[in-house]
């Protein structure tokens, strides 16, 4: 079942166009992997996705489960199964974790999880990302390091449980042994009730997330699409000679 | 008819005849009356009148000097916070209409009762206090120890330390102006807290007056809130005095009323005294608040720290003149101020404008902070993102904004009520931050 369908999309940023007509569909049970080389436009997209009031839809259409979903604002796509973990997570003072993701996850669901449940769960998930419980004390994002922003974004999605999720380079700004333990937060995720697409620079990632599919962007545009081997021609030649035929 | 505007010294005198004071109280208030009179009414030229019009005062609403009847519903939000109490005076308009003290505080010494009883039977303890905190200085502050409409005087003997607060409230129900008068003093060691609650919705002035002498060694922690309705003008001077490693803790949170004009201010005359100012403050449409400060470290090795912070919406205007001054014989001083103030609304603008006046160079710390900004939209869309609508996201950074100060507030029951008085007033305020598009 397609639950996410791009077409012919065109983006705007400050009267810039980024996007230039996008194709891309993403569907329950895949994971799909976003490669492009920087200013390709691939933020631009994920944040397209969410509804960021910043990037302007000229033309095309963003579809969830056939719906377009161009006008909402950001919370109704989060409540329609979107969620997008961003590239530079925000930091919120004053906000605790716990308070945020109580409210986060009460707003999706559109009822109240019972606290215990809502801690059990929560609990889990933390000990699963090698997060300490220290976190709960701690505001949104707040002194984090750049690792423990990644965590906390595959923990939302984790709670969350999203159906369709957009990782803005989720890699990037981490150490091996962070990329692992995220990368195996993102497989335990992944099934057939979630979509994945995963925005990336590089293929680091790619060695611990195996995609079902593998887009090329350049210029505003995918340029190609194909198996997992593309990653690995990527790896090889680079985004050059992409560039060149786009 | 006594009015504030054509204040005159028969005026002071029939006031005095009318609450019957004893003739040392009588002449204190003739001479603070030759200080009003020699003061010029300040206007919008003077330093310390740039940011909010004196024009804008009504001052010509009669002086009530009767007490009325107290209201049966609490209005006021921190008087609800509390449960037991070791004393409480009720202010109602132009007198007192209660004052009670606790069994078991009476029998420490403590003295809780209205200014002119407090004159009358503890004579004494007023005469060497009343006026030493807040003078005859400034126009205002002459004109409430002229004309003082009765007030709360409360008393902390030495080394006792009072687990249950005092509360004060000053209601406004009558339309008038009324001069309400608070005197608190600890002796040495003593340790107490005090709920000063101003709540109302008459078309009142109310021009204040609250000093608290800390004796050395003692410990107050106070808190005036103001959650006046439309249509009150205030006028108020909140200063502590404090003694040798004495500490004074004071917390500002103005939420209500049209103009309002207050000084809370603490003075550190004596070695090892420690100061802390906090404050909310919630502005709405057609509000003008200034908290005007002075800390004055007036000895060696005193510290302080304040730190105010504030929302407006509407076209509401707040003002924080918040000044540290550091006097040449203070050594070894630390002292910090912040001010910050979140805009929620277009039409509503902030002034925050911290003064360090360092006469000085021996001071460990002195630090100012100062912003006025609006929400963070990135903030804004990452919780959007998350599935939270606009309105409580924006609540929720709200909350996180004062988050900073409420959590440092150590009086039981009172963050919770300031918070859940935050909460009413975004609900309620029309603010363009509701705007899907903006940027």
């Amino acid at each position: 079942m397609t639950e996410l369908e791009i077409k012919g999309l065109t983006v705007e940023v400050d009267g810039k166009q980024i996007l230039k007509g996008l194709d891309l569909v993403v569907t329950k049970g895949e994971t799909h992997a976003l490669m492009g080389p920087n200013g390709s436009g691939k933020s631009t997209l994920a944040y397209a996705i969410m509804g960021h009031p910043a990037y302007n839809v000229t033309d095309g259409s963003i579809l969830v489960q056939g719906t377009d979903i161009g006008e909402l604002p950001p919370d109704e796509r989060a409540k329609m199964g979107l969620f997008l973990a961003m590239q530079y997570p925000t930091e919120i003072p004053g906000v605790s974790l716990t308070n945020f993701l109580r409210t986060a996850i009460n707003a999706t669901r559109e009822e109240d999880l019972p606290v215990r449940q809502f801690m059990t769960s929560l609990r889990e998930h933390m000990s699963a990302l090698q997060m300490d419980e220290r976190f709960l004390q701690r505001n949104v994002n707040e002194g984090f390091s750049g690792g423990e922003k990644k965590r906390f974004e595959i923990l939302q999605m984790a709670m969350l449980q999203p159906q369709i999720a957009v990782l803005d380079e989720t890699d990037s700004g981490l150490d091996v042994d962070a990329l692992k333990v995220v990368a195996e937060g993102i497989n335990r995720l992944r099934g057939p009730q979630l979509g994945v697409l995963l925005i990336t620079h590089y293929t680091r990632i790619l060695r611990y997330i195996t995609p079902d599919h593998v887009h090329v962007m350049v210029d505003g545009r995918v340029v190609q699409s194909g198996g997992p081997e593309l990653a690995a021609e990527l790896e090889e030649g680079g985004y050059e000679h992409l560039r060149v035929s786009a | 008819m006594v009015r504030i505007k054509d204040l005159s010294e028969e005026d002071v005198l029939a006031i005095s005849d009318f609450y019957g004071e004893p003739e040392w109280l009588r002449d204190r208030r003739q001479v603070a009356f030759k200080a009003f009179a020699d003061l010029e009414w300040p206007n919008s030229r003077d330093e310390e009148w740039r940011y909010t019009n004196p024009a804008r005062l009504h001052l010509e609403r009669p002086v009530l000097l009767e007490a009325a009847a107290i209201p049966a519903r609490q209005e006021g939000i921190v008087a609800g916070a509390v449960g037991a109490l070791a004393g409480e005076v009720r202010i109602v308009d132009g007198g007192v209409a209660q004052a009670v003290v606790a069994d078991e505080a009476t029998a420490q010494g403590v003295v809780v009762t209205d200014l002119v009883t407090a004159a009358h039977e503890h004579a004494a303890l007023v005469q060497s206090h009343l006026g030493t905190v807040v003078g005859a200085d400034a126009k205002f502050e002459a004109a409430n120890l002229a004309a003082f409409t009765n007030g709360a005087f409360a008393y902390v003997p030495a080394d006792v330390e009072l687990t249950e607060p005092i509360a004060i409230t000053v209601q406004a129900t009558g339309d008038g102006s009324v001069l309400p008068r608070v005197l608190i003093v600890l002796g040495p060691h003593a340790k107490a807290s005090f709920y000063v609650d101003h709540s109302g919705d008459a078309q009142a002035t109310v021009i204040e007056v609250v000093e608290v002498v800390v004796a050395e060694g003692a410990t107050a922690r106070i808190v005036n809130a103001q959650d006046w309705g439309p249509d009150v003008d205030h006028i108020a001077a909140h200063t502590g005095v404090v003694g040798s490693n004495g500490d004074y803790r004071g917390l500002e949170v103005n939420l209500g009323g049209r103009t309002v004009y207050v000084r809370p201010d603490v003075r550190l005359d004596h070695p090892g005294g420690n100061g802390e100012l906090l404050g909310v403050y919630f502005c709405d449409e057609g509000q003008q608040v200034e908290m005007r400060s002075l800390v004055h470290h007036n000895a060696s090795h005193t510290t302080s720290d304040l730190m105010y912070k504030g929302a407006l919406q509407g076209d509401s205007r707040a003002t924080f003149y918040g000044t540290i001054r550091i006097e040449e014989h203070a050594k070894a001083t630390a002292s910090d101020e912040t001010n910050r103030n979140l805009i929620l609304t277009d039409k509503a603008r902030a002034d925050s404008i911290p003064v360090l006046e360092i006469l000085n160079s021996d001071v460990v710390r002195c630090g100012h902070h100062s912003s006025v900004g609006q929400v963070d939209e990135l903030q804004m869309f990452y919780l959007e993102s998350r599935g939270i609508p606009r309105e409580e996201a924006a609540r929720l950074l709200v909350f996180g904004f004062f988050g900073e100060v409420t959590d440092r507030i150590q009086l039981p029951g009172v963050a919770e009520v300031i918070l859940a008085e935050v909460e009413r007033e975004v609900r309620s305020g029309p603010t363009n931050l509701m705007d899907q598009r903006r940027r």
